[in-house]
């Protein structure tokens, strides 16, 4: 029972940053119609972000956080207009060539200025220990599930009630449409990249300390987050949680009962059976076919 | 006018006294013996510049001291460096060119594995004599190849030890294994697994991880859930460090061990303190009491204004072990020749000191080497073997 | 109010309309009947501001609105149903009739407006929580005319309200398009239905290839020996 409760506890942490980048992911596949091969580098930005303001300016840890997110909103709102903008509406090979550069053009930039080599990123809460019942995580590790929910938590009654979020809706749905009923598709395109990049950087700065900071991360995580986007249905944003926290504790599970050498194959038998089963994802519906 | 025929005057001097310096320097070298070659094989650029600069650096110092002493046989010795960029193609190239063209008496070389793999066969079909300093694959040793010399320990060799040290030493009756999924991983598991058994003792978990994974919270949770006395950590430092953060995290308190990457300045900062009374094994350390090892690190650290790593060490000892055959091998006017008798040479020697220990070739070329075991201790190594030195 | 001058739009290299012209007046039905293909769907895209003209100009109530974009149209009092409902399916009646007045910021007047489209479609009023992609055809294609009329339009363009309904509702939609008409809001009307719209219309002009081949009097085109014998199927 306690190995069940810390493999949950697990599988929960890594859910949290799965749902969390592949939020971002589904939500400018579903607003902007074009998937974004360098959201994998959006994390790892903001991991670095976090990093530079907490470790190399010292300043207290949530405030890192959120600067993070206000930060890599606008950097989210600049790749917006800058490279997601003329790709909007082209061919696919121009979309995957663009946002690929794109993240070639991060990663690299990334190696040039922090160097190839992991650093660490401590939290003053990475050194406190909660341990009940006979399993122990540290502080962080609750912080991320926590700050997670919350993010989800708000970025649902956004989405839901705001009249922005209901028009990002109505963009995911029918762009057209959209537009038709006086949506500013530009504005809404911007509201859309700068939330997916300050949610990536939420991941990133939340994950940092508990993991390392290198520019390598990003190739993990995207790998990761794809998987987690289609479970979910591409641009579901429901979805993509659930699915973020069924391949997290999946892969935790796994490696409790079964076997570490199955941790991957679990995660990427899931998600091949989905898509021969029910490709539109678990939690999809078929999509109008956008015209 | 006085001034253009002064300075036609300085001209003709300098004309002249350039053509008498230059013969004086040929007529010097005339008479001095043509210095011996040897050829360098390793990554001067491209991923593992890094390390490449630091064997380049071994191999400069090595050439300065043998030549500051006059030399081999009464010639001095000239190292010819070729880049592989840690690419086989390019290295294959390289062993080409050193042997065919550049004719050197011997190659050292090179970095990578896979890389040694593909040019030891241009070697072996020129019958040059080549010396590995530092990749550790067992097959370029177990291919039959009758010139091929490594002055390292493999992985093997290196597991063992730590599991003899270990088993030994402490009285363990559970292991856990933590490695990473790849053929170097694998390897140490099993040669670490067999050795525990034999002895024994209980191997609990075998747990596998990707390279680049971050998260292990699930593995050591199982590990923890176990019981044992001791983990093993088959992979590299960015791994490495993580799982050691994280049982400590998880409250997992048994004895970690390591293997080489997990010995360096880097994996001591990336743990922060998790690294605390980790064993690991080392092919070199700075602070030993070994005179050849202190004088190396003394004028290593007065050429090149820091102190050497593992790589420096195991290069700067590959030359005088090529420079003990050199010597022992004679004079030979036939070039087919003298690398024959340089090969004859190396494989006869027998407890030759170097900075990594003393050497002694084996028949398949592989030198029986003994790592240091060295313990983590408030970020300081201590060396558990050798002790008493 | 409307006038549109030497319309061209192109789709890539292929030309879609070629030179149209036409107008509509205050208080006005017009109606644009054509085959598939001859442009009709297109004029409404470009009005609304979806397609951009190649060449010529839009004005509506006296200002040039050829090269403002679609929120900007919306704001000067022109909404477009679309072509299909394209009703956000996702979303419920309700969301949907809201999206309608998303250019709005006079809550008082979005209530009274939504009430009225409760009133004249009592079917939405019972199924304002329902999700719009459960609806059937007639319902989605009230809704979508519902949430036009959410924007409060000083014009409406209706792109094929009656297209894949049965003849009952098809009638229905005809009656509620009079009504609204009768309420005061001049209609743009493309339908393939050329008969019921020629009944419902003040005006109408015939497309053929991106061009307008006939003009009148809805009643005189009518009985027009051309459109009797090409869209009347007589």
């Amino acid at each position: 029972m306690q190995n069940f409760i810390q493999q949950v506890m697990n599988g929960l942490v890594l859910g949290s940053v799965y749902a969390l980048i592949a939020l971002g992911l589904t939500m400018i596949y579903g607003v902007l119609g074009l998937i974004n091969w360098a959201h994998g580098e959006f994390y790892m930005v903001g991991a670095f972000v976090g990093y530079i303001l907490a470790v190399r300016m010292g300043l207290p840890y949530f405030v890192a956080l959120v600067g993070a997110m206000l930060i890599m909103a606008v950097f989210g709102i600049v790749v917006e207009r800058v490279v997601f903008l003329p790709l909007r509406g082209r061919p696919n090979m121009n979309v995957i060539i663009g946002t690929l550069g794109l993240s070639v053009f991060l990663l690299d930039g990334a190696n040039l200025t922090m160097g190839p080599d992991p650093v660490r990123f401590p939290s003053i809460y990475t050194d406190q220990f909660i341990r009940v019942l006979g399993i122990s995580f540290t502080v962080q590790r609750l912080l991320v599930v926590i700050v997670t929910l919350v993010l989800i938590a708000v970025l649902r009654l956004f989405i839901r009630n705001h009249k922005l979020g209901k028009a990002m809706r109505a963009c995911s749905q029918d762009l057209q449409a959209a537009s038709l009923m006086g949506i500013e598709i530009n504005h809404v395109a911007m509201i859309t990249a700068a939330i997916a990049a300050s949610l990536a950087a939420a991941a990133g700065t939340l994950i940092g300390p508990i993991f390392l900071v290198n520019p390598q991360m990003s190739i993990a995580a995207v790998g990761k987050a794809f998987a987690v986007t289609i479970l979910g249905g591409l641009g579901n944003v429901e979805g993509a949680v659930v699915a973020g926290f069924t391949l997290g504790l999946a892969e935790s599970l796994t490696v409790a009962y079964i076997s570490s050498y199955l941790k991957e194959i679990v995660a990427f038998a899931i998600l091949i059976t989905t898509l021969v089963f029910k490709p539109e994802g678990i939690f999809g519906k078929h999509s109008v076919e956008k015209v | 006018m006085i001034g253009t025929k002064t300075r036609a005057l300085v001209a003709l001097l300098l004309v002249v006294s350039v053509l008498v310096s230059g013969l004086l320097v040929a007529g010097c070298s005339k008479a001095e013996k043509e210095p011996i070659k040897i050829g360098v094989i390793g990554p001067f650029t491209g991923p593992n510049a890094k390390p490449g600069g630091r064997m380049k650096e071994g191999i400069e110092l090595a050439v300065e001291e043998i030549n500051a002493k006059g030399g081999i046989n009464g010639r001095k010795i000239v190292a010819i460096f070729e880049d592989d960029a840690s690419q086989p193609a390019q290295s294959v190239a390289a062993a080409e060119k050193l042997t065919t063209r550049d004719e050197v008496l011997l190659v050292i070389g090179a970095y990578n594995s896979a890389c040694v793999l593909a040019h030891m066969q241009v070697t072996e079909r020129e019958k040059t004599p080549q010396i590995n300093p530092i990749a550790v694959a067992t097959a370029i040793t177990e291919s039959g190849n009758k010139y091929m010399f490594r002055n390292c320990a493999t992985n093997p060799m290196q597991v063992s030890q730590l599991a003899d040290y270990v088993l030994k030493n402490f009285n363990f009756q559970k292991f856990a294994m933590l490695f990473e999924n790849t053929d170097y991983g694998r390897g140490i598991a099993e040669v670490f697994g067999a050795s525990v058994r034999q002895a024994g003792k209980q191997v609990v978990a075998e747990e596998a991880y990707n390279i680049g994974d971050t998260d292990f919270y699930s593995q050591l949770t199982k590990i923890k859930n176990l019981g044992p006395d001791a983990l093993l950590i088959g992979g590299n430092l960015t791994e490495g460090s993580q799982i050691a953060r994280q049982a400590r995290e998880l409250g997992l308190n048994v004895q970690l061990m390591g293997l080489g990457g997990l010995s360096s300045p880097e994996f001591d900062q990336l743990c922060d303190g998790a690294n605390e009374g980790l064993i690991c094994t080392s092919y070199f350390e700075v602070g030993t009491d070994d005179p050849l090892v202190k004088k190396f690190v003394e004028a290593y650290e007065k050429k090149f204004g820091k102190p050497p790593e593992m790589f420096a060490a195991a290069a700067y000892e590959a030359v005088y072990i090529a420079e003990e055959a050199i010597k022992k091998a004679g004079e030979h006017k036939n070039l087919a020749e003298w690398r024959q008798a340089v090969r004859d040479a190396l494989a006869k020697i027998k407890d030759l000191p170097g900075v990594q220990g003393p050497t002694t070739f084996d028949e398949k070329g592989q030198a029986d080497k003994k790592v240091y075991i060295v313990q983590w201790k408030n970020h300081e190594k201590v060396i558990l073997y050798p002790t008493g030195k | 109010m409307l006038n549109i001058e030497n319309l061209q739009v192109h789709y890539g290299r292929i030309e879609a309309l070629k030179g149209v012209s036409f107008s509509l007046a205050e208080g006005e039905i017009v109606t644009l009947i054509g085959a598939n293909g001859a442009g009709k769907s297109t004029t409404l895209k470009t009005i609304s501001g979806l397609l951009r003209a190649s060449a010529g100009k839009i004005t509506f109530m006296g200002r040039d609105i050829t090269t403002l974009r679609p929120s900007a149209i919306v704001n000067m009092g022109i909404a477009h149903v679309p072509e299909g409902r394209r009703v956000f399916p996702k979303m419920t009646v309700e969301e949907n009739l809201e999206m309608g007045a998303f250019v709005r910021k006079d809550q008082k007047g979005i209530k009274e407006d939504m009430d009225r489209v409760f009133q004249t479609f009592p079917i939405l009023k019972e199924r304002r929580t329902q999700i719009a992609g459960t609806l059937s055809g007639g319902e989605q294609q009230m809704l979508a005319i519902g949430r036009g009329l959410m924007t409060r339009p000083r014009l409406l363009l209706l792109d094929e309200p009656s297209l894949g309904l049965a003849p009952i509702l098809v009638e229905q939609i005809f009656q509620i398009i009079d009504d609204i008409h009768k309420q005061g809001t001049p209609i743009l009307l493309v339908e393939q239905n050329a008969y019921l719209a020629l009944q419902v219309a003040n005006r109408g002009y015939v497309l053929e290839t991106g061009s307008v081949v006939l003009e009148g009097d809805a009643k005189d085109l009518l009985n027009n020996e051309h459109v009797k014998k090409a869209y009347l199927g007589e």
